[in-house]
């Protein structure tokens, strides 16, 4: 009877150690003890960005002007920007570690003096700062001019120049280029 | 200082669960003694009130542990990103203790970073936070052991975190998810 007596109560403690417990348990944010621990986690979703500027930053198109005062074959002519100089380039990705980003130019349509008279844009080129590569326009639609892996955020600028190599009748040739930037 | 201190320490501290700590108290005046530097005898009341109970909930009422969401919409650099939580917003602290007076010691494991699966990260120095009702603001430094608050004081209603994502990183876009820990402790 004694030893009966004594599993008896035996038992009654684990019950009461084991409500305890489950009460400290109950919430796995929230617990009871010393010491004591509570959760909170945590969700950042990253979108894919593509971000391209090329010129000063706003809605309006910067102009790039050459002032030739030389017969061709004298020299280039530096351009001078209707906004920053030299114009700010910057090419921002959020995309995949091994996706690229590409910046690409369309230059296909040349300068016209609105008398059917026309400079191609392979009379134009630029120095560009690092990450950006110096190049001169090839007048296609499609040219790549650099390339990009991974997210990143790259700024430099351009430098342009106009080449001053041809004779073209005298007159205000205006013509724009269309840069692009695309990942696959 | 002689057996009126030593019983006056004895006394207090019988709260003290710690044996070496109460020995490192009952044993000060001997040394000093030892060194003959004891100057003068008052009675030297301290108390250290440890608690024997302490209570923590971070978020809603629940079993569930509540999640704070940030999207993002414009590239690094271009402002913080304040969150959303699954719970109340914002996100609601109780740190209690009993006794109620018992200093107690808020901390924060953020050493795991918020991770896509697929191998990137994002640092918990992130995530910021603004603290409301007796919470200091704080930015998670990203180690085991970051302490968030101390006090003898309960956190209770009006005690508040609201987050926000600094978006200053450029990563891989996905979801990238973590768990910060938060530890309640009294000395």
């Amino acid at each position: 009877m004694r030893r009966m007596h004594g599993t008896l109560v035996f038992s009654l403690c684990l019950a009461l150690l084991f409500c305890y417990a489950s009460a400290a348990r109950a919430e796995s944010s929230s617990s009871s003890g010393t010491p004591t621990v509570a959760h909170l986690d945590f969700r950042i979703t990253i979108p894919t960005i593509l971000y391209l500027q090329v010129g000063t930053s706003g809605a309006t198109l910067d102009l790039v002007t050459f002032t030739v005062a030389n017969l061709p074959g004298t020299g280039p002519v530096a351009g001078t920007s209707s906004g920053a100089n030299p114009v700010p380039v910057r090419v921002a990705a959020l995309v995949g570690a091994a996706a690229t980003a590409t910046l690409r130019a369309d230059s296909s349509t040349a300068l016209t003096d609105g008398a059917s008279h026309n400079i191609p844009f392979n009379q134009i080129s630029w120095t560009a700062t690092a990450p950006f590569t110096s190049n001169t326009f090839s007048g296609a639609a499609n040219q790549q001019l650099d390339q990009f892996t991974g997210p990143g955020d790259h700024q430099g600028t351009y430098s342009f120049s106009y080449a001053n190599a041809n004779y073209y009748p005298t007159g205000t040739y205006n013509g724009a280029v269309t840069y692009t930037l695309s990942s696959p | 200082m002689g057996e009126s201190a030593r019983i006056s320490i004895l006394a207090r501290c019988r709260h003290v669960p710690a044996l070496g700590l109460l020995m490192g108290l009952f044993c000060l005046p001997m040394d000093l003694y030892a060194q003959g530097r004891v100057v003068a005898q008052e009675p030297l009341d301290i108390v250290i009130m440890a608690a024997s109970h302490l209570s923590l909930r971070i978020g809603t009422t629940g079993g569930t542990i509540d999640r704070v969401s940030f999207t993002v919409a414009q590239l690094p650099g271009s402002g913080a990103v304040a969150g959303v939580s699954s719970g109340a917003y914002p996100v609601p602290v109780r740190a209690s203790s009993t006794p109620s007076g018992a200093t107690k010691v808020l901390t924060a494991d953020s050493s795991t970073p918020l991770n896509d699966g697929f191998g990137h990260t994002i640092p918990f120095t992130q995530i910021s936070w603004t603290g409301a009702g007796g919470v200091p603001s704080g930015t998670f430094t990203g180690s085991s052991n970051q302490q968030i608050w101390t006090g003898t004081a309960s956190l209770g209603s009006g005690a508040t975190m609201s987050f926000f994502y600094a978006n200053t990183v450029y990563v891989p876009p996905g979801t990238y998810s973590g768990r910060v820990t938060y530890t309640l402790s009294s000395p």
